[in-house]
């Protein structure tokens, strides 16, 4: 596609004032230090502070030494890793994916299939189809699973569970496309999608499902329908990254709501925030999918 | 052994452990005042809130004078069709009257359980543009908020630590401020169960999945236990019946409830919504923590009676009925 000189110089621009803003930027969390390195990837970003950041079970926690291990954390902490080849990354990505393959989510033990058969039915979800759960105990939801689909898919990294999770993110779409966060209908009511779970899905997807499925269709023109007149930052960049990952029409003009948010607040302070509108604003935007030299 | 008494043999198990479990005592903190106070005030329209909230918070007083304060609303979802959270005008008219009444600063602390993009839900459900019109107020994402280490000692879940967000933990005032609704799970979602929010999803995920594992009652006694609420402040103007939290159906209760018991408060709320509290399991275990019993409350404006309507409640929950 080609554009006008003046909105390639104006994306670069932008793109380039928050690259330059982000190592200034404070940030504690594993989420924070992730997308911060990603975005910084290609401007000499160091990974041991995300490294550092692992908890010795192989996941990554939400903040250093803090609480369980997450799967969303340590499936987004594999994705920023992934374009570091120093030598110092591939143990830390065994260990990680060691701890990724023995989590699974609850329904995926025999006993809670059997609970969710007979007397759970209340949330719909077919419990024979599992992913990954935000910490161990719980189960399965979108996001974490998504974001260990994409950990496994970048690092080419096989296992079957990949395949029982894309079944699983299929089954818990919602009726009329998109996520929520984990079910689709509960106590007899659609639950409506979310801007970034249905992002995070769909570009988890990318390359495992037809992308002229009804459903991607359907959730790719919910994302652009959603967010048209949004101003969240963070929901725009995820919706920019998803929308372009499937050449969407829609990627274009939320493109542009990212850049008017990003030039009318310029008190955002998040590492999260800025960092992810970073990564939707390079040219081309980042998909999550990024051929590994 | 075969596979059926191999399966038979395991549920009993199961099912014995955890009739074990649930008959252990449990260790709460005691915090039941001698007597409690509820305000019901009656308010029909939120355009009118200013002064009612004003007046309910002179007639209990809250110490709030020089104080840290932090609002907990309940914003969970938005939606143009259901009241699903604390209305934006309550909340800013409580933010201006505790201003007015010496609070040293107030903040408005929500970590959404479903929602990752705060952002979005503040500028949706006309929070951000109340809260830029009061200014000098600012919110805070509990999700996200850097926190400190909790051991807790009820003894109802299997959690060796709870991490909490530090606004909530430093701060001097906890003001609850709970949308009335009944809940598909808990029976209603009043003062206490708002605390759900305070747990931070950064760490726990969304939804806090690992509260509902641990068992819901068990799980809203235990955050109780362990975060005092200083004050309620129940949006009952518009009210929710049915298939709560959030696909239920408007129910216009009029009124907005003030206390500084949450457990009196609750069971308020409870009684309005012609429920009786000391049929809600998690009121009932809570009830340490404060004065279930109307006997202890000393009510002030409306009778509960006068205001008193039958919620819609789903089939499991209409043994709920006061």
């Amino acid at each position: 596609m080609i554009r006008g000189w003046s909105e390639v110089e104006s994306f670069v621009t932008i793109h380039d004032r928050i690259v330059s803003r982000l190592p200034r930027v404070p940030g504690q969390g594993t989420e924070e230090a992730a997308l911060k390195l990603l975005a910084l990837r290609k401007s000499g970003a160091d990974p041991n502070t995300l490294i550092r950041m692992q908890h010795p079970s192989g996941g990554w926690p939400g903040f250093l030494g803090i609480g369980p291990p997450s799967a969303f954390h340590t499936g987004l902490a594999l994705v920023a890793l992934r374009p570091f080849q120093t030598p110092s990354v591939q143990p830390v990505a065994e260990r990680a994916f060691g701890w990724l393959s023995v989590l699974d989510g609850l329904e995926s033990h025999w006993l809670w299939r059997w609970k969710f058969r007979v007397f759970d039915k209340q949330v719909q979800f077919d419990p024979m189809k599992s992913g990954w759960p935000w910490v161990e105990g719980t189960v399965s939801w979108v996001a974490p699973t998504a974001l260990s689909i994409l950990a496994f898919r970048s690092w080419r990294h096989e296992s079957d569970r990949v395949r029982t999770a894309v079944d699983m993110l299929l089954d818990r779409a919602c009726p009329r496309g998109g996520w929520n966060a984990g079910n689709s209908v509960a106590f007899g009511f659609e639950l409506s999608p979310h801007p970034d779970f249905t992002a995070m899905a769909l570009l988890s997807l990318r390359g495992l499902t037809q992308a002229d499925l009804p459903l991607v269709r359907t959730s790719l023109d919910y994302l652009a329908k959603r967010l048209e007149d949004s101003q969240s930052m963070y929901s725009l960049a995820w919706a920019v990254m998803a929308l372009s990952a499937y050449s969407h029409g829609g990627a274009r003009r939320l493109r542009q709501e990212l850049e008017k948010a990003v030039t009318t607040q310029p008190a955002i302070g998040s590492t999260r925030v800025l960092a992810l509108a970073a990564l939707a604003l390079e040219d081309p935007p980042y998909i999550f999918q990024e051929v590994i030299p | 052994m075969n596979r059926r008494s191999l399966l038979s043999g395991g549920l009993l198990a199961a099912t014995a452990g955890l009739a074990v479990h649930q008959s252990l005592p449990y260790r709460m903190p005691i915090r039941r005042q001698r007597r409690s106070r509820v305000a019901v005030l009656r308010c029909d329209r939120y355009e009118a809130v200013a002064d009612v909230v004003m007046n309910g918070l002179r007639l209990l007083a809250p110490a709030v004078h020089g104080k840290r304060v932090l609002l907990k609303p309940n914003l969970v979802e938005y939606s143009v069709a259901a009241p699903i959270n604390t209305n934006p005008a309550l909340i800013a008219a409580v933010v201006e009257s505790l201003y007015r009444l010496g609070a040293a600063s107030v903040i408005i602390g929500e970590g959404p359980g479903h929602v990752r993009d705060t952002d979005l839900l503040l500028f949706e459900s006309g929070l951000q543009s109340q809260l830029d019109a009061v200014g000098r107020c600012r919110f805070v994402d509990l999700n996200f908020e850097p926190v400190s280490r909790i051991v807790p000692h009820t003894g109802l879940t299997h959690f060796d630590e709870i991490w909490l967000p530090n606004p909530v933990l430093s701060a001097d005032v906890v003001i609850s401020m709970p949308k009335i609704k009944t809940h598909h799970w808990a029976g209603v979602t009043l003062s206490l169960k708002n605390l759900f929010g305070v747990v931070p999803g950064s760490i726990y995920g969304w939804p806090k999945n690992l509260l509902h594992w641990q068992g819901i009652d068990n799980s809203i006694v235990e955050l109780a236990a362990a975060i005092p609420i200083h004050f309620v402040i129940a949006d009952g103007i518009e009210a929710m019946e049915g298939n709560g939290p959030l696909n239920g159906s408007v129910k216009r209760l009029g009124c907005i409830v003030f206390s500084d018991d949450p457990v009196a408060a609750d069971a308020t709320c409870c009684r309005l919504m012609g429920i009786d509290p000391n049929r809600v399991r998690h009121l009932q275990m809570a009830s340490p923590l404060g004065n279930l019993d109307s006997s202890r409350i000393d009510q002030r404006g409306e009778s509960i009676e006068r205001m008193k309507q039958q919620f819609a409640l789903l089939p499991e929950f209409v043994h709920l009925r006061g």
